[in-house]
Parts: C-alpha cells; sequence; structure tokens
C-alpha cells in the first residue's frame, strides 16, 4: 500500500535508531579516540575526538638515557610507536593471517571434494556419509576443546601452529553447504566434462570450483572472520610463547602486560587489530552480510 | 560410477578428519568424564559418576549453571527483540536504512576480545566515559532532579540515580550484581546485529500480496497487519534466530576470560569458562569433561528443538 | 452490489506515467474485464480501485459514493490476487473467516486468549463459522477446512481465495490475473467455474487479464487498455468484430490480424499490395493507413483467381479443425496468415504457390495515428469478389 508518508513515524525512528547507533558506536568511537590522545587526556576525559595533539614526553625514552628532544612526540606518533614497539604487533598480524589463510585452505581442499561426492557422485555408503556430515554439524568445536587439547598434548602438538590449524581443517558446515550448492549444479554440465575425457579430479577442480566460487567467497568470509576474531582456541593451545599468537590473544597478554593507564598504546594496538575486518566490511558489506549470515542457509 | 573408485579419495579425508576431530573428542570427553584423569601423570582411576555428583553437589557449580542460563536468558530474548525491532525498523525507513544496517552490524565484525577490553575501558569505574558521564550528571538540576524523581517529591537518595551520585556509580564488571548484566550487556551489543539482518532477510521473503491481502481483509493498523501477517511469515527465522543465539550465547567466554574471570564471588562463572578453567588451566580433566558432556547435552537438546519446530509448527510449504 | 465509476484516473510513479486520465464506468453486477498486455497500466487501475494504490488524479466512486479517502478494507470490495496471497500459517477454515473476525470481532475480541471471556465471542464464532462453511460448500472445497495452504495444488488455493473474497458479500469483486498460475487445462476450467460464479452471485466483477482469451470468453464487457489509456469498452463481440483502434485490433484475436499498408489511387479506390478492395475510405486520410485482415476471412483460392495475393507457402499449422497458412507474399517481404479447412489444405504443400482470397467487406482500415478509418462501399457498380 503507499501511503503519504507518516513524517512523525519516520522521525520517530530515525530518533530511536540514531540512539541506538550512538550505544552501538561508541566503544569504537573511544577506542579509536583514545588511540589518539595523550594519557593525560584520557584520564581527564577531555580533548574531543583528536585530543590536541600537544608534545609529551616518552618516558621510556628518557631511561634509555637518550636527549629529551628526541623523546618529544605527539600523542597519535606515540601511542602506536609504542603498541609496534612494546608488543610484536607485526608477529600477531603475520600469525593471524597464516592461521587464517592455512584454516580456510586446508577447509576447501578437504570440504570441496566431499561436497562434489556427496551432491553428484552415486557410491555405497553414501547416505551414512551424509548422515555423519549432519551428525557432526551438532558439535561445536569450542565445547570440545578439552578432549582436543588433551589429544594435541598427547601428540606433542601444543604451541604450535598445527595445533592452531588442525581442528578447524574439518568444516562440516563447509561441506553441507558446498553440497547445497553443487546440487544446483547441473549434471549436464558433468556429462559433458566427462564426455570431453576428463577425469573425476579434474571435475573437481576445473569444472566444480569455478562454478563455486561466489559460495566459495561467502564461506572464506564467514571462515576467515570466525578465526581471526577467534580467541578461545588459541588462548587453550597456545601458552606462552608469542611468536605463535593471533591478534587478539596477543592484544590480551599486551593488555595484562600493561602497568594500568596505558590506554593509549593499548587503544592503538586493538584499533589495528579491529581495523582489517571493519574496513573490508564497510568497503564489500552486502558480501559480508552474506558470508557471517551463512549460518542462515537452510 | 561402479568402476571409479574417485568418490573414496574424495571422502576418505573428511571422513577420516571428521572421526578424528570431532567424533573421537565426544567419546574422549565421555570417557574421561568417570576418571580422575590429569595431564602429567600417567595412572588414572575410574570414579564412576562422582565427577557429575559434584557438578550437583558444589555451589560453585551451581553458580555456574545459574550464571550460563541467566546468560541466556538475558541475551536470548533481548538480543532477539532488539534484532526484530530494528529490522522493522529499518524495512519501513524511507531512506536510510543501509547506513543503519551497516552500523548495527559492525560489533558483529569486530574482534569481541578487542571490543570486550574498549568495553572495560569503558566501563571502568573511574576513568570510563560511562561512570564519567553519569557523575556530570548529579550536578544539572533538572536533569538529577528528573531521573531521581525528586521533581514528583521522592528522596533522591532512594533512587537508583540519587543513590549513584551519593555514593558513587557501580564497578559494573567488578561488582557481583552487576557483573553478569554488564557482561550480558557485551552480549547483547555484539549479537543483535546479526540478529537484525537475520530478521532483514526473513522480511524480503514475506510476500507484499499478502499485506494487500491483509488491507483488503480489513486489518488496518499496523499492529494488526503485524499480527496477521509479519509475525507468522517470520516463523521461521524466529526458530532460526532463537536457536543461533542460545547456541551462541552459551559459548560465551571471551569476555567473561577478559573482563571477570568468572567472577566477582562466581556471578559470571559461565559453562564455558568452567570448562576451560578446571578441565585445562587446573588440569582437572575429569571434571571438565562431566562439564563439557552436560554442555553438549544443553547444545544438543536446543538443536532438537530447532529440528523438531522447523518441521512441525512453521513449516508452511 | 453496485456499479463503480471511474474518473479520470492519472498515476505516475516517478517519470513514468502509468494511467493517463482512464474514465470507466462498470456496470452493476456486470463482468467487465480490464485486458491488455503487460505494463498497460491494467492492475494499477485495479488497485487504484481497490484502495491499495492512491491516484494522483481523479477519483473512484463506488455505488454513488466517493471512496478516494477510504481504506481498502472500507470500500466494501472484495480481491483475489494473482498470487492468491492466502496466509500460510492459517487453516483453510481460517483463512477464509479472517476478513469476517477482522469487522465482526472487536479488538476486545480478537486478544488471544482474554478474547474467549468476552461476552458474545463464542456466539459470533459460531456464526463466522456457519458463514464459513457454507461458501466452502459452494466452492466444493467443505473437505480441505482443516488443510493449510501450503498442502493444496493451484485450483484448490485459487478456490479459497475466491471463498475469502466472497465470505463476507462485497459490493464488488477484484481479480488480479487470478487465473495465470494455473496450468492450461485448469484455466479454461476455472474461465467456466468463474463465469458460473458471476451468474449465481449476480456481483459486479472486475477482472484483470493480459489473456485476450481470458477476456472474451468470460466477460459482459471488456476495456482494452495500452500504454495507460483506454482504447475501446464494449462486448467482446463487439471489440474484436469492431476495433476502434489498429492496436485493440492486432491484441484482440487469435492468431492475429494481418497488417498491411494500404494504397488509394486517384479515384479514391483502396488495394492492398495490389489487390483491390471492394469499399472505399469515407473521407481522405491524412498521411498513410493501413489495412487489417483477419486471418478467418481469408482463404485458399483456386490457381491464378483474380484480386487474390499470390506467395509461396511457407509453413502450415495444422491444428486439427483448422489449418493456418503462413504464405510469403513479394518474395518474403511480407508474410500473410490465412485459415483453411483441413480438407481445402489437402493439396498444398510447403513450398508451392498459392493464391489467398478475401471474403468481401472484412477488412478495416486504420490510419497513421492507429484510429479506425471508416469505410463506404464504392459507388461504381463492379464489384471485386
Amino acid at each position: 500500500m503507499t501511503k503519504r508518508t507518516n513524517w512523525l513515524g519516520e522521525f520517530m525512528k530515525h530518533t530511536i535508531l540514531l540512539l541506538g547507533a550512538v550505544v552501538v558506536v561508541l566503544p569504537f568511537y573511544l577506542m579509536l579516540s583514545f588511540s589518539l590522545k595523550s594519557p593525560a587526556e584520557i584520564q581527564s576525559i577531555s580533548g574531543g575526538f583528536l585530543g590536541s595533539q600537544a608534545l609529551m614526553t616518552d618516558r621510556r625514552c628518557i631511561k634509555e638515557g637518550r636527549p629529551t628532544e628526541e623523546c618529544k612526540m605527539r600523542p597519535i606518533v606515540y601511542n602506536y610507536y609504542a603498541a609496534f614497539s612494546e608488543a610484536p604487533l607485526l608477529r600477531y598480524l603475520l600469525n593471524g593471517v597464516i592461521v587464517t589463510a592455512s584454516i580456510f585452505l586446508i577447509q576447501v581442499l578437504v570440504a570441496l571434494p566431499c561436497a562434489y561426492a556427496l551432491a553428484k557422485l552415486r557410491f555405497w555408503g553414501r547416505d551414512v556419509v551424509f548422515g555423519m556430515v549432519i551428525f557432526c554439524l551438532l558439535i561445536p568445536v569450542h565445547a570440545i576443546a578439552l578432549p582436543l587439547y588433551i589429544m594435541l598434548a598427547k601428540a606433542g602438538l601444543t604451541n604450535t601452529y598445527a595445533a592452531l590449524v588442525i581442528p578447524w581443517t574439518i568444516s562440516v558446515f563447509g561441506i553441507f553447504l558446498m553440497r547445497q550448492f553443487f546440487k544446483t549444479v547441473p549434471d549436464d554440465l558433468l556429462d559433458a566434462a566427462r564426455m570431453d575425457g576428463m577425469s573425476e579430479f579434474s571435475i573437481v577442480w576445473r569444472v566444480m570450483l569455478p562454478t563455486a566460487v561466489p559460495a566459495l567467497l561467502a564461506f572464506g568470509i564467514f571462515s576467515v572472520v570466525a578465526h581471526w576474531n577467534d580467541y578461545y582456541w588459541p588462548r587453550v593451545v597456545i601458552t606462552g610463547d608469542r611468536d605463535l599468537m593471533t591478534p587478539p590473544l596477543g592484544l590480551r597478554v599486551f593488555r595484562s602486560d600493561l602497568d594500568g593507564n596505558e590506554y593509549g598504546p593499548m587503544m592503538a594496538a586493538t584499533t589495528v587489530i579491529v581495523a582489517p575486518l571493519v574496513v573490508a566490511f564497510l568497503l564489500a558489506q552486502r558480501r559480508f552480510i552474506e558470508g557471517i549470515t551463512l549460518t542462515g542457509f537452510k | 560410477m561402479g568402476r571409479s573408485y574417485a568418490h573414496a579419495w574424495f571422502v576418505a579425508p573428511a571422513i577420516l578428519l571428521m572421526i578424528v576431530i570431532l567424533i573421537a573428542p565426544v567419546v574422549v570427553a565421555a570417557t574421561l568424564s568417570f576418571t580422575d584423569y590429569n595431564l602429567g601423570s600417567p595412572d588414572f582411576e575410574w570414579v564412576g559418576w562422582k565427577n557429575y555428583e559434584s557438578l550437583t553437589k558444589y555451589s560453585s557449580y551451581k553458580k555456574m549453571f545459574t550464571a550460563s542460563l541467566a546468560y541466556v536468558l538475558i541475551v536470548v530474548p533481548v538480543s532477539v527483540a532488539l534484532g526484530l525491532g530494528t529490522a522493522l525498523m529499518i524495512a519501513s525507513l524511507r531512506f536510510g536504512g543501509e547506513l543503519y544496517k551497516t552500523v548495527f552490524f559492525l560489533p558483529v565484525m569486530a574482534t569481541l576480545l578487542a571490543m570486550a577490553i574498549v568495553w572495560e575501558f569503558t566501563l571502568d569505574p573511574i576513568v570510563g566515559v560511562v561512570n564519567h558521564t553519569l557523575r556530570s550528571g548529579c550536578d544539572i538540576g533538572w536533569l538529577h532532579s528528573l531521573l531521581t524523581s525528586s521533581w514528583l517529591g521522592a528522596d533522591p537518595a532512594n533512587s537508583w540515580y540519587g543513590h549513584g551520585c551519593i555514593e558513587d556509580f557501580p564497578l559494573w564488571i567488578g561488582d557481583k550484581n552487576y557483573a553478569l548484566g554488564t557482561i550480558a550487556f557485551i552480549g547483547i551489543w555484539q549479537a543483535f546485529g546479526f540478529n537484525m539482518v537475520l530478521y532483514l532477510a526473513g522480511l524480503t521473503g514475506v510476500p507484499r500480496e499478502l499485506y494487500n491481502a491483509a488491507a483488503m481483509d480489513g486489518a488496518d493498523s499496523a499492529w494488526e497487519r503485524f499480527k496477521l501477517v509479519t509475525w507468522p511469515l517470520l516463523g521461521p527465522t524466529h526458530v532460526f534466530v532463537v536457536t543461533i543465539t542460545s547456541i551462541r550465547s552459551f559459548q560465551v567466554f571471551d569476555t567473561v576470560e577478559a573482563l571477570t574471570r568468572g567472577g566477582p564471588s562466581k556471578s559470571t562463572y559461565v559453562m564455558v569458562y568452567a570448562m576451560f578453567e578446571k578441565g585445562i588451566r587446573q588440569n582437572l580433566v575429569g571434571i571438565g569433561s562431566a562439564i563439557t558432556i552436560v554442555f553438549l547435552a544443553f547444545v544438543l537438546a536446543l538443536t532438537i528443538t530447532q529440528v523438531y519446530f522447523v518441521n512441525r509448527r512453521v513449516h508452511y510449504t | 452490489m453496485a456499479g463503480v465509476l471511474i474518473r479520470s484516473i492519472r498515476k505516475s510513479f516517478g517519470a513514468v506515467k502509468v494511467l493517463k486520465g482512464v474514465s470507466l464506468d462498470v456496470l452493476d453486477g456486470e463482468f467487465l474485464t480490464l485486458v491488455g498486455p503487460s505494463g498497460c497500466g491494467k492492475t494499477t487501475l485495479l488497485r487504484i480501485v481497490a484502495g491499495l494504490e492512491q491516484q494522483d488524479s481523479g477519483s473512484i466512486s463506488i455505488d454513488g459514493d466517493i471512496v478516494d479517502d477510504l481504506r481498502p478494507s472500507r470500500r466494501d470490495l472484495a480481491m483475489v490476487f494473482q498470487s492468491y496471497a492466502l496466509y500460510p500459517h492459517l487453516t483453510v477454515a481460517e483463512n477464509i473467516s479472517v476478513p469476517l473476525r477482522m469487522r465482526r470481532l472487536s479488538t476486545f475480541h480478537r486478544l488471544p486468549l482474554i478474547g474467549w471471556l468476552v461476552p458474545g465471542r463464542s456466539q459470533k464464532d459460531r456464526q463466522i463459522l456457519e458463514d464459513v462453511q457454507s461458501v466452502a460448500e459452494t466452492l466444493n472445497i467443505g473437505h480441505l477446512l482443516d488443510r493449510k495452504p501450503g498442502q493444496l495444488s493451484g485450483g484448490q488455493k485459487q478456490r479459497v481465495a475466491v471463498g475469502r473474497a466472497m465470505v463476507r458479500h462485497p459490493a464488488a469483486f477484484l481479480m488480479d490475473e487470478p487465473l495465470s498460475n494455473l496450468d492450461a487445462e485448469l484455466r479454461v476450467q476455472m474461465r467456466a467455474e468463474f463465469a458460473e460464479l458471476h451468474r449465481r452471485l449476480g456481483a459486479t466483477f472486475i477482472y484483470v487479464t493480459h489473456d485476450q482469451a481470458e477476456a472474451m470468453t468470460m466477460s459482459d464487457r471488456i476495456a482494452v487498455m495500452m500504454e495507460g489509456n483506454l482504447l475501446q469498452i464494449g462486448a467482446p463481440s463487439e471489440v474484436y468484430q469492431n476495433p476502434q483502434d489498429r492496436r485493440v485490433a492486432e491484441f484482440v484475436g487469435s492468431p492475429k490480424i494481418n497488417i498491411f499498408p494500404g494504397e488509394v489511387d486517384n479515384s479514391g479506390r483502396l488495394s492492398c499490395l495490389g489487390v483491390a478492395l471492394a469499399r472505399r475510405l469515407e473521407r481522405p486520410a491524412a498521411g498513410g493507413f493501413s489495412i487489417g485482415l483477419r486471418p478467418e476471412h481469408l482463404g485458399l483460392r483456386p490457381k491464378n483467381s483474380s484480386g487474390c495475393f499470390a506467395g509461396r507457402l511457407v509453413y502450415s499449422e495444422y491444428l486439427g479443425s483448422d489449418v493456418y497458412l503462413h504464405v510469403e507474399l513479394n518474395n518474403g517481404a511480407m508474410r500473410i496468415l490465412a485459415r483453411a479447412q483441413p480438407f481445402e489444405a489437402e493439396g498444398a504443400a510447403v513450398g508451392d504457390e498459392v493464391w489467398i482470397g478475401r471474403e468481401p467487406g472484412k477488412a478495416m482500415a486504420f490510419g497513421e495515428d492507429g484510429q479506425r478509418l471508416p469505410l463506404i462501399s464504392n459507388q461504381t457498380s463492379e464489384q471485386v469478389a
């Protein structure tokens, strides 16, 4: 029904949504703002968003015995410089990239052929395998962290990249998703490929993979976001060795190392860790929303 | 495909990994939950149901169930209602909808642990923006009297706000009366945008013609149309949103570990945190495994309920 | 029961003018069909009548009362939608009862649980149930009352949608392409049922379709719309035999009418592709004009007959009762479609040269703007066969 616009209702809705948006944005705003401001401004909650950016003295620099002039810097520089120098932030970011990329690649390597077989090949036991996939969908990996941890510990794998990656190598959700997708690929396409002399292996990687790119992209976003942001599992299997820490875990350690009120560098580190996904999301919103809500796929 | 064994190569890795990574741990957890096993010592003994009995006997585990249930019972209804409410408002806006959608979805994308730390700063009793803002309101006469109802003649000290002005405002995560609520608030802040997006997707699936039919049939107010068309047509979405939010909030860990470590006085001692603390940090594998099994039973029950509803009640086509 | 008066309705969606001033009187109790190609504005017009869409200007009155400011539910109209628009979560009985519940039960009565305690509820419920059952009996869906729409076939859903419209005895029924989602066989069957239902109810029906055959078979009158204008309104036979516009002539009738450029000589005699016609234009046409010939007024003639279109048979469409012959004229520059009896067409093979003749007096002339041009008999005595 086309209504004459109800301007009062429209206004009320905007008011409510704006209030909600303020609450939602508040921590992001403070995170950014604190990462720019001097400790004094943070303590006294003053200086607006940017702070005055008055020159401040880096105490550590003085301790190192360098002249005062060299140790004067803008708060923004100080915060981000401290974030990268006090904690191996780059290492954390690199670990995050290594872990999320390995997880996604192995997930695809395992799930794609299996999904293809379940969707398009007839073989004895297919229904049993699919039943197994459905059953495994019920098991959240976080819930079985303890036995997994014990198994990895027994295998001597804790505190390795392998420990970070292994539990996620199998994505039953990915298999399920890809199977549903492959079901929609016409059999004729496969038969044509077989007539052209392709083996089942080349069908998977040269026919199915390209057709599945949109679904894989969505699944990739889903997987990368989940594992970049995952804190629980790294917390379980990485103890102490900073060189293996992923961004959230590194941030947590940075937080407990801090002597109380070093909010600036802390928030700078937080910003650096949160930024990649948030920026990617802002650039490709539709795809991200699609990927994250994949779990709504039936 | 009798002549080809390609399928075996295709499914074998997946089957192997499913067994080793997903099914075996469940069996291992179930087995260990009847032992006093711990990492490092070669021997263990079977202890029967002792670990499960502990879960029912000791007050810290009772507090664990209370905290988990309370958390779920706060986060699920509020984040689902907020998700639905914002989705309905955004869908009916003439402009600006996309912008709100982006903003409300931001917390879903952001690393929860990182944002938990930001919330910790925000809620800091001394330098936190929240208490700072609350305190500064105490000095503004009209705002103070409005918020304390003293303009109606009430004693300001009896109201929450007036009390806060005198005795200072809560410590939030440091106060056992507020900690769980605060953790739940962060959970809601993070989750409702996800629910909103699911509801927005659900709303696009409601045929326009049904609203026209409702208008012809006499559903004149927005509320009548909501009751007759929107709410029931969102049935499958409701089931899905409620289940996924429940399972996710049962798994809350990051905020608890980073902000409260289960405290104060175990008021935020949720199950996954308990599992982590007992089983992994204190190496009490038996009790940790028992918690794991109970936890899995909860998740399974939720999922089965979902499947039941999807199949029986809300399956229209 | 009531007539519906539509007065100079205009409507634009953004820059697109969907209705350009349509006026139309729907008589009390008549079955009027709005027909036209998709995008002609017919559905928009129907939705404006229903109140689901607001017109930019013009007015609608029902039974003598202007209803422009009334909500859809207050206009005393019922609508059957293309997708049926049944509430998927309600049973058939509940679906049919919705309009009655909305009207007869107060807000208090409809409150969940508490509503049952409000006095008068159970008696009203019983009355509603009786009304629903009687409608269901009429439509032969009594045995489906407990089912959900998801369990029904297309035809059954269709009947439920009609039942929901019928149950409150509206002043007029509005139907928006109600048969377009049914398969061909059921569509033909439902046409007869709609016509029968209309006769039995005696109510006003405004029916929208893009299918001219549907319009022709069911309606008392049809209104042909194109590009936001009403081109012609009249009984189906009138519109078919006497189209006032070239576009109407082309739209109504299957297979489509043949249209050729017309020529006129110095003496005013008409011809078409070199074949002289029996009549002349009443007034000389300003610009060019065209001649329309329906396939059923054309037929096979013996070899070398005079006054015929000679051409090569390229395709012959055998339909059992009739054969449609596609003939290329002027070496493929034009095509003509003619109807023949199967026995007549037996001798003609694809590739043969054939002669197509006309039934005299059936040709129609249309001006450059598409307007029908009146024809009169030639003064001269010689008649062309």
